[in-house]
């Protein structure tokens, strides 16, 4: 019995093409295999025999018996027994040996029809497997060449679209060129500015406070109310008066230039502090700074 | 306490050649110009289509599944996919019309985010000036230029 197409492949189209013919032989394949597999079809090969040698075989034994009947029939006549018991017996015998010789006849014909029949379904049977193999290399080998060429076409249509991809990627830049090109001519004049060795002024003005004079360090400056003069009070630390002042013409002869108009009258700090006010050369008294801002530290901070 | 308090203070002072002044301040209004002219979209072609060979490929590939009985069989492998458009010879995929869409749902679903931010730049179609005004912006940034300064 031959293997049917599952119902998937029933479905399947006919399609012309290497696709197609690799279907067909699959499709062959799997009918040969299962034709095969389903064993010799002896029946075919039986049919001949039966009706065709058994038959002619036997026709031959029935005339050869009647030939033999009617010989005894007319040996019969010529002993004036035909009809009596002994050529009755004689007819029987005769028969009975020409139909077992029938029996056997038939039966070795029949035994030698299933040898031949089998052996022509066996190879029958080779035959097909053998085709089934062939048709299924066939289709294995159609679907290669296939799946070789759709790959192939696959990798030169990536390589052509990437080729193009990388036209509209450069597009893509040359249109970011254009919409940056404002901010990007902006840039220019910065940099140009940024790098540019142009001269500059630059003009610092400082007003010293507390501890810029506290920090003077250890040289005692001048603070004799005797150079100084526009002398305004501005606050105390601890009992120690603060005030601002103009030097007077002796006072800008006597104090070092860089000293600030800022600070203590040193003979009101020599009462309370007295070992920070010393007298100098020139007979001014002079305050030392940093002492006093060893004694105010902790209670200005 | 006057006299600048217990720490003092300083000031600095630092003057500039009168033609640097002059280039900074006509560079700021050049940016304040170049900041209005807002978001410029790209039109063109963002990604290549498939091309003939891709498409034979595919069209195989359909033809195999069609000769074995599975499922896509006959399938050119373009269905579900948008037409490609044709830009100067070259066949490809824009995404301005996803851009333009997304805008324009902005607009519809949320015009006060959308107006705010469309008022800082100029008409992108006729150049005009922004909606949005900063009158604290210095006369000195401000040019007459491009059509959309003040």
């Amino acid at each position: 019995m031959a293997g049917g197409a599952n119902p998937q492949q029933t479905q399947a189209p006919q399609q012309s093409g290497v696709y197609g013919q690799s279907a067909g032989a699959y499709n062959a394949a799997l009918g040969g295999t299962a034709a095969a597999a389903a064993g010799p079809n002896i029946g075919a090969f039986m049919n001949p025999y039966t009706s065709q040698v058994t038959d002619n075989t036997l026709n031959s034994l029935e005339r050869q018996r009647q030939m033999a009947t009617n010989t005894m029939g007319a040996q019969a006549t010529q002993a004036g027994a035909f009809g009596g018991s002994r050529h009755g017996v004689a007819d029987s015998l005769t028969n009975e040996a020409f139909a077992r010789q029938g029996a056997d006849t038939f039966g070795q014909l029949q035994q030698q029809g299933f040898n031949t029949a089998l052996g022509g379904a066996q190879n029958q049977q080779n035959i097909g497997l053998q085709a089934a193999g062939q048709m299924g290399n066939l289709s294995n080998m159609g679907f290669g060449f296939g799946q070789q060429i759709g790959q192939q076409q696959a990798q030169q249509g990536q390589q052509q679209q990437a080729l193009m991809q990388g036209l509209i990627d450069a597009g893509k830049q040359q249109y970011a060129g254009f919409a940056g090109a404002p901010e990007q001519a902006l840039n220019l004049p910065l940099q140009a500015l940024g790098g540019a060795q142009f001269g500059k002024s630059e003009t610092q003005t400082k007003k010293p406070g507390l501890f810029d004079y506290l920090s003077l360090g250890a040289t005692a400056f001048a603070s004799d109310p005797r150079l100084k003069e526009n002398i305004q009070h501005v606050g105390d630390i601890d009992g120690v008066r603060f005030y601002n002042w103009d030097w007077n013409e002796e006072g800008k002869r006597v104090a070092d230039v860089s000293q600030a108009t800022f600070g203590v009258m040193a003979d009101e700090l020599q009462k309370t502090h007295p070992q920070l006010v010393t007298t100098g050369a020139d007979g001014y008294l002079r305050v030392n700074y940093a002492g006093l801002k060893g004694e105010l530290l902790g209670k200005v901070q | 306490m006057s006299g600048g308090g217990k720490g003092g203070s300083q000031t600095s002072e630092v003057k500039i050649p009168q033609f640097v002044e002059d280039a900074s301040k006509a560079n700021l209004a050049r940016a304040n110009d170049i900041s209005q002219i807002g978001y410029t979209p790209y039109f063109g072609p963002d990604v290549a289509a498939f091309n003939p060979m891709q498409q034979a490929a595919f069209g195989n590939t359909g033809q195999a599944a069609g000769a074995f009985g599975l499922q896509g069989g006959g399938m050119t492998g373009m269905e579900g996919m948008p037409q490609a458009q044709d830009f100067n010879g070259m066949m490809g995929y824009s995404s301005a019309p996803i851009y333009q869409g997304a805008v324009d749902q902005l607009q519809q679903q949320r015009p006060g985010q959308f107006n705010a931010m469309a008022d800082q730049f100029i008409n992108p179609q006729t150049g005009a000036a922004p909606n949005a005004q900063y009158d604290n912006l210095p006369e000195s940034s401000r040019s007459s230029g491009m059509g959309g300064g003040k």
